[in-house]
């Protein structure tokens, strides 16, 4: 009977330890973080209404499973202190949950000298000695140094014999799983309170929520790390992305993708600059309807052929064109074009890329130099087999002058023949001037020109060569600017009339009998610039279109007798003052040349 | 009757050139080159002289200058195969300048002109 109020308050005490373990687990299992975890398992050991022990060590198993570092330590430096806490918690009547606060937590721990000193302690994971076999083995080991110490009994690791300075102490191993994350130790270094077996039991059970709480901290941890990482890739990923885009997008060369339906997928700020298109209205377009040709041919065909092929294609210095090929809408340029197999990502044949490379001035600028350097050689050599000609022409026709003078008695058939000699001797000296007006370079002398009385003299002199073939010559006037006959340029007065009566010439001699030729003068203005604008149309014979580089060229002629140098000639000057000239022909309008002169 | 000189070497030329002006009724000497010219001008002191510019050893521009070295006024009527004797600073002391050309009219007025 005597033991029964004796077991009642065993019983009692063990109630109340399960209530505080559970308590201990919650606090434990309501954070992830481990330092807050540590705090909360020292704490909760040390709590005056709880386990009530007065100090407790941390030690956790590093990462290479190589030593039980120390991670914190909770109690009071010395006697003294340890009175000043109980005395606090009793005043306040802190319960376990308000003790274990993280708020509170973090003011009692924070400046321990305990604390800093056990974060020096190192002990290795298999030395064999109490600490390291008590983590090793997975079993509390309950020291009474004063007592059990003899030369079987189990050796103390000098370390924690330092660090805890007293010979009662427990130790307990933090086992989650079966697998130590480190140890606890306890002692009573004050009260001297004797640790006993139900003690260590549940000290245990309390190490194994410990350990439990501390390696979903460590899982979370790890998690967190992923995380990180994964967030890291993601933003590097994101970013490279972002530079290929940025790459793809200003690369000077204009780049579209298309499916197998030749819809656009894709393209890149040069190509909707091409197509003077915004991205929004160029994507999902399909490209055939946009007209897009390759040298007249559409690209439909040809992308045809390369997704059936599977072969990448390409085409150096070809007319790319687009618009309407009949209308005036239509766009042209030289370009060097890649239509590249696009894959994606498991290699699947997903659509053409199509990389254009706009050349026209690279190609413009070659075919200057070209014409230049052939004008430079076409130089020496005229001016050096010119010399050479025209002397023994002044002997010829010099001479069958002379005979035509002297012999008053050839008739007929004989004076034709002499006719014909001296004829021909003027045809060939003609050419010689012509090469040499040519290749001299003549400086001109700049003044202010009226373009249109200077075209109307133009017109006077051709005009008796054009009634012989005839050919009317009319002549509007512009309108441009409602000044008429006010179209002044800088430029050279001889010149000028040279090149336009070239033009008139070719004009007159490309008609037929009772055509007309028309010249019309305007003025219109470009980026801010006036320019005089002279065209002479012809109906009669066109010109092809592959032509069109080739009539400016020295020598070259469709005509019988036409020394080839007539437009060539005028080129030369209407360039040489900052103008332009261009044809056009086709069966409906004739042609028409072209020449564009900056008004002063 | 007024007497022409004329300097060049060109042969068939040459002939021409003597025989229309005789036919215009000139009196006319001729030289085959510079050193013959300047030695014809000379020994004959003609009223014009004509010189092609380009002949072998003395051309005509440097004979044109030791003319006018001692006379300043005789005419002289320059011409030349190449259109571009005009450009030549040195040329400048001539009255004239022609291209040659197988229609002799143009270098008949000339003359024509210059001695009137």
């Amino acid at each position: 009977m005597v033991e029964l109020p004796h077991k009642i308050q065993e019983y009692e005490a063990t109630v109340r330890r399960f209530n505080i373990l559970y308590q201990i687990s919650r606090s434990m299992s309501s954070t992830l973080d481990l330092n807050e975890i540590l705090r909360i398992i020292l704490a909760s050991v040390t709590y005056g209404n709880g386990f009530g022990f007065n100090r407790a060590f941390l030690f956790l198993v590093d990462e290479q499973w190589k030593n039980l570092v120390g991670k914190m330590a909770v109690g009071p430096d010395n006697a003294e202190e340890a009175g000043k806490i109980w005395q606090e918690i009793r005043e306040k009547h802190l319960s376990l949950e308000e003790f274990l606060s993280p708020k509170r937590l973090g003011e009692a721990t924070s400046t321990s000298k305990l604390d800093e000193e056990i974060k020096k302690i190192k002990i290795p994971v298999n030395s064999g000695k109490s600490v390291s076999r008590s983590f090793m083995e997975c079993c509390p080991i309950n020291l009474d140094l004063e007592q059990s110490y003899d030369k079987d009994s189990i050796e103390v690791e000098e370390e924690i014999l330092n660090f805890i300075g007293y010979p009662r102490f427990c130790i307990i191993p933090l086992v989650s799983f079966t697998r130590p994350m480190g140890v606890l130790i306890i002692d009573n270094k004050y009260n001297h309170r004797e640790i006993d077996s139900k003690d260590v039991d549940f000290l245990y059970m309390l190490g194994q929520q410990a350990a439990i709480a501390i390696e979903n901290a460590h899982t979370y941890e790890d998690l967190r790390k992923s995380i990180e990482t994964l967030e890291r890739v993601n933003r590097e990923i994101s970013s490279l992305k972002e530079y290929n885009e940025n790459i793809v997008e200003n690369v000077p060369i204009s780049l579209c993708v298309v499916n197998h339906d030749c819809v656009i997928t894709g393209c890149n700020k040069n190509f909707c600059k091409m197509l003077g298109l915004s991205k929004k209205s160029v994507l999902g377009l399909n490209i055939t309807n946009l007209g897009v040709r390759i040298n007249g041919h559409s690209i439909k065909r040809i992308l045809r052929k390369v997704l059936k092929r599977k072969r990448n294609k390409s085409f150096t210095e070809v007319f790319l064109s687009w618009g309407d090929e009949k209308s005036d809408k239509k766009e042209e340029l030289i370009c060097n074009l890649q239509l590249a197999i696009f894959k994606d990502p498991r290699g699947k044949v997903d659509g053409v890329i199509i990389a254009i490379d706009d050349v026209t001035q690279t190609v413009k600028l070659e075919r200057l130099l070209e014409d230049a350097r052939r004008l430079a050689h076409l130089g020496e050599l005229a001016a050096s087999v010119a010399h050479e000609i025209r002397n023994p022409l002044v002997s010829i026709g010099g001479y069958a002058r002379r005979l035509r003078k002297k012999c008053g008695g050839l008739r007929g058939r004989d004076l034709e023949s002499l006719d014909i000699i001296i004829e021909e001797v003027e045809r060939l000296e003609n050419i010689v001037r012509d090469t040499l007006d040519f290749v001299s370079k003549k400086s001109a002398v700049f003044s202010k020109i009226n373009l249109c009385k200077l075209l109307k003299q133009c017109i006077d002199l051709i005009g008796a060569f054009a009634s012989k073939s005839g050919v009317t010559i009319n002549f509007v006037s512009g309108y441009g600017l409602g000044r008429k006959e006010e179209v002044i340029i800088n430029g050279s007065g001889d010149n000028l009339k040279q090149a336009f009566i070239n033009l008139l010439k070719n004009s007159v001699e490309a008609s037929y009998v009772g055509e007309e030729v028309n010249i019309e003068l305007d003025v219109s203005e470009e980026n801010g610039k006036k320019w005089a604008m002279v065209s002479i149309n012809n109906k009669g014979d066109i010109i092809a279109e592959s032509d069109f580089h080739r009539i400016f060229l020295p020598f070259y002629s469709t005509k019988k007798d036409g020394t080839g140098l007539g437009l060539s000639v005028t080129k030369r000057i209407i360039e040489q003052h900052s103008g332009e000239i261009e044809v056009k022909s086709d069966r409906k309008t004739g042609t028409t040349f072209v020449v564009k002169l900056p008004v002063f | 009757m007024k007497k022409i000189l004329v300097v060049e070497d060109e042969d068939n030329i040459r002939d021409l050139y003597r025989e229309e002006l005789q036919d215009e009724g000139y009196e006319v000497e001729t030289a085959s080159d510079g050193a013959s010219g300047y030695e014809a001008f000379l020994k004959y002191r003609p009223n014009l002289i004509t010189i092609d510019i380009k002949m072998p050893d003395m051309d005509g521009v440097e004979l044109l200058q030791r003319i006018r070295k001692l006379d300043k006024k005789v005419p002289i009527i320059l011409y030349t195969a190449y259109g571009e004797f005009s450009q030549n600073f040195s040329t400048w002391t001539a009255n004239e300048y022609l291209v040659k050309s197988s229609n002799l009219d143009e270098l008949k007025n000339k003359i024509k002109e210059l001695l009137k």
